[in-house]
């Protein structure tokens, strides 16, 4: 997942540097956003979805 | 913009019911499917068989699913359930990745890690779905014989193995209820034809070609339940990662025909690509319209990698797995695919009827 991760970082950074080819650069920027910040929390963290609503169910 | 026929479209909702269908003893994990689960889809189908009409009220107004949110509920309230699907539908692709990758993970390439079949997965999605859901309707129209010809043999082959003394009794109402809801979860995906009604040629059909498909599925789904139930027995089942897989190892012809459990991946993971392509198409379909964006093909791949980034984060275990299906992905699937839906329906029926007592 270090290597996509990685990748996309890369890709991402490509892809922004052409954004005006993009019709909808706002919504284009939050999924780069969201998808940096939750590979990050996966990578720092390895959370799991599962456990957390395990403990609140 | 190429248009699918009605019978493309149904055909790709058959064939995304084959893997869930098989993953469908999860319900028996929790410990709550027994001996007379079988005939749990058939309570499904009939129910699935009412709500076709409810569906059909929606489709002929030639709108598709968030045009009549708008209609319904008006601008405001229409984009925050249209955020809610479209986080629905990122964590639905991301579960059902999930499932794919660990299901080729650890059944036939045990020593390989799973980024490898994801990044290939989403690859091949992405390249599928540049072109629109037309691709991919076509494409389906090889998958779903092949699909549905391999899996008619396998169970013809397991079916005199079959005890019907394992079947009876049929009593426990709890357990036919849990396992029909859990069925429900995937019939439901008939609804995703209502997010691609402006890219239908003839939906007039829809009603009675829904009906026939979700007879044909309905019994299919019995087949398989009667056929896994009946050569393992209900407890075994609960033990299982993958009963279906363990039932079709069983089958051999002396040394002639042996290891037939590879056709069982294959079929596995076309259901997939056609499971994941056409939720991920319905999901930018319903952003392309909360965001007024006409071409939703450039936000293929920060949506197939977001999802794929969600992947490790879903569980940890396939038990895990289970009961994030369960508890949490089955009750969504119902809230998204039946609820919403027949909400919208009647207050679109309201609206209509209002506006027609004020123009006369």
């Amino acid at each position: 997942m270090k290597f996509l991760f990685v990748f996309v970082l890369i890709w991402f950074v490509v892809k922004l540097m052409w954004l005006k080819n993009i019709q909808n650069k706002p919504l284009y920027i939050a999924f780069c956003v969201t998808t940096v910040f939750l590979g990050i929390i996966n990578l720092l963290f390895e959370p799991s979805l599962a456990d957390f609503l395990k403990r609140w169910m | 913009m190429q248009k699918i026929s009605m019978r493309q479209a149904l055909m790709l909702v058959v064939g995304m019911v084959f893997s869930p269908a098989v993953r469908m003893f999860s319900a028996f994990v929790s410990g709550r499917g027994d001996q007379s689960s079988w005939i749990a889809p058939v309570f499904a189908g009939a129910f699935m068989v009412l709500f076709i009409f409810v569906l059909w009220e929606l489709i002929k107004k030639n709108r598709n699913f968030y045009q009549h949110l708008e209609y319904s509920f008006g601008t405001r309230i229409s984009v925050g359930i249209g955020i809610l699907y479209v986080v629905w539908g990122i964590l639905l692709t991301s579960v059902q990745m999930r499932y794919y990758a660990q299901r080729v993970a650890s059944t036939i390439y045990t020593e390989i890690g799973m980024d490898i079949f994801i990044i290939i997965l989403v690859g091949i999605c992405i390249y599928a779905l540049k072109n629109g859901i037309n691709v991919i309707a076509r494409m389906n129209e090889l998958l779903l014989p092949t699909i549905i010809f391999v899996t008619v043999i396998l169970l013809a082959f397991l079916s005199p193995d079959i005890e019907t003394k394992v079947l009876v009794p049929i009593y426990d109402w709890t357990s036919l209820t849990h396992v029909a809801v859990f069925n429900l979860g995937s019939f439901g995906y008939l609804t995703f034809v209502l997010f691609f009604v402006d890219e239908i040629n003839d939906r007039e059909r829809f009603r009675k070609q829904a009906i026939w498909g979700t007879v044909a599925v309905t019994l299919f789904t019995v087949w398989l339940f009667v056929t896994v139930i009946g050569t393992l027995g209900p407890h075994i089942i609960e033990k299982l990662p993958y009963p279906f897989f363990a039932v079709v190892k069983q089958i051999s012809l002396g040394e002639f025909l042996q290891h037939i459990e590879a056709f069982v991946i294959t079929l596995w993971i076309l259901s997939d690509f056609v499971l994941i392509s056409f939720i991920s198409a319905a999901t930018l379909k319903l952003l392309g319209g909360i965001t007024k964006t006409q071409n939703t093909r450039e936000l293929l791949l920060p949506y197939f990698i977001l999802c794929a980034t969600l992947v490790p984060m879903m569980g940890r275990t396939n038990y895990e797995l289970e009961f994030l299906s369960e508890k949490v992905f089955i009750p969504l699937n119902l809230i998204f695919l039946f609820i919403i839906p027949f909400v919208v329906f009647v207050f679109g029926y309201f609206k209509d009827k209002r506006k027609l007592r004020r123009s006369v």
